[in-house]
């Protein structure tokens, strides 16, 4: 079963934060300039924290990542534009 | 944790002016808090007031147990306090 990751990143330099943000793009969606929600295996939260220090610089760079269990996920809010994203596994038929 | 997407450069400064008496700023546009319900819904209001047009705000709760999996990589200090998230 997948777990909702929240993902900030502060990248210094404009061509390398296009870079980290086009591959969080394959592992979920973007729902602020720097901040990705992400419904990932264990597996594949690994395969992405590997791609992502492959990119970044770590003097200059900071990237966090947060899991939330499903009761804090059902009490994020979000004030002015923006949705909460949706496990793209799972659809209501 | 609280994540904001402001444009304007002062409304954003103002933001952080008032998030800076409620948590520690992590990241360029990220806070982490510790609130109480009352103080969230002030903080809400509060930052509601100086969000325009396209601007966002998104609150992250983190119980006990997921703020002690936070993980970091790279430059940037951790909150000082060991026991820091929001309720």
């Amino acid at each position: 079963m997948s777990g909702f990751h929240v993902i900030c990143f502060d990248v210094r330099d404009a061509q390398r934060l296009r870079k980290i943000a086009d591959a969080l793009e394959n592992f979920g969606t973007r729902v602020q300039r720097s901040v990705f929600e992400c419904h990932l295996e264990t597996a594949q939260m690994e395969e992405l924290q590997q791609r992502i220090n492959e990119l970044m610089d770590v003097a200059e760079d900071h990237v966090r990542y947060y899991a939330l269990c499903p009761k804090d996920c059902a009490n994020i809010l979000v004030d002015g534009t923006g949705k909460i994203s949706i496990d793209p596994d799972y659809r209501i038929l | 944790m609280v994540a904001y997407d402001i444009s304007d450069d002062r409304c954003r400064r103002r933001v952080r002016g008032i998030l800076k008496d409620f948590g520690a700023r992590v990241q360029f546009s990220v806070f982490e808090c510790r609130l109480s319900d009352a103080q969230l819904v002030l903080l809400r209001e509060r930052l509601t007031a100086e969000l325009e047009s396209g601007d966002s705000v998104r609150w992250y709760p983190l119980c006990a147990w997921c703020s002690e999996a936070v993980v970091f990589q790279g430059a940037g200090l951790p909150p000082d306090d060991a026991e820091f998230y929001l309720l």
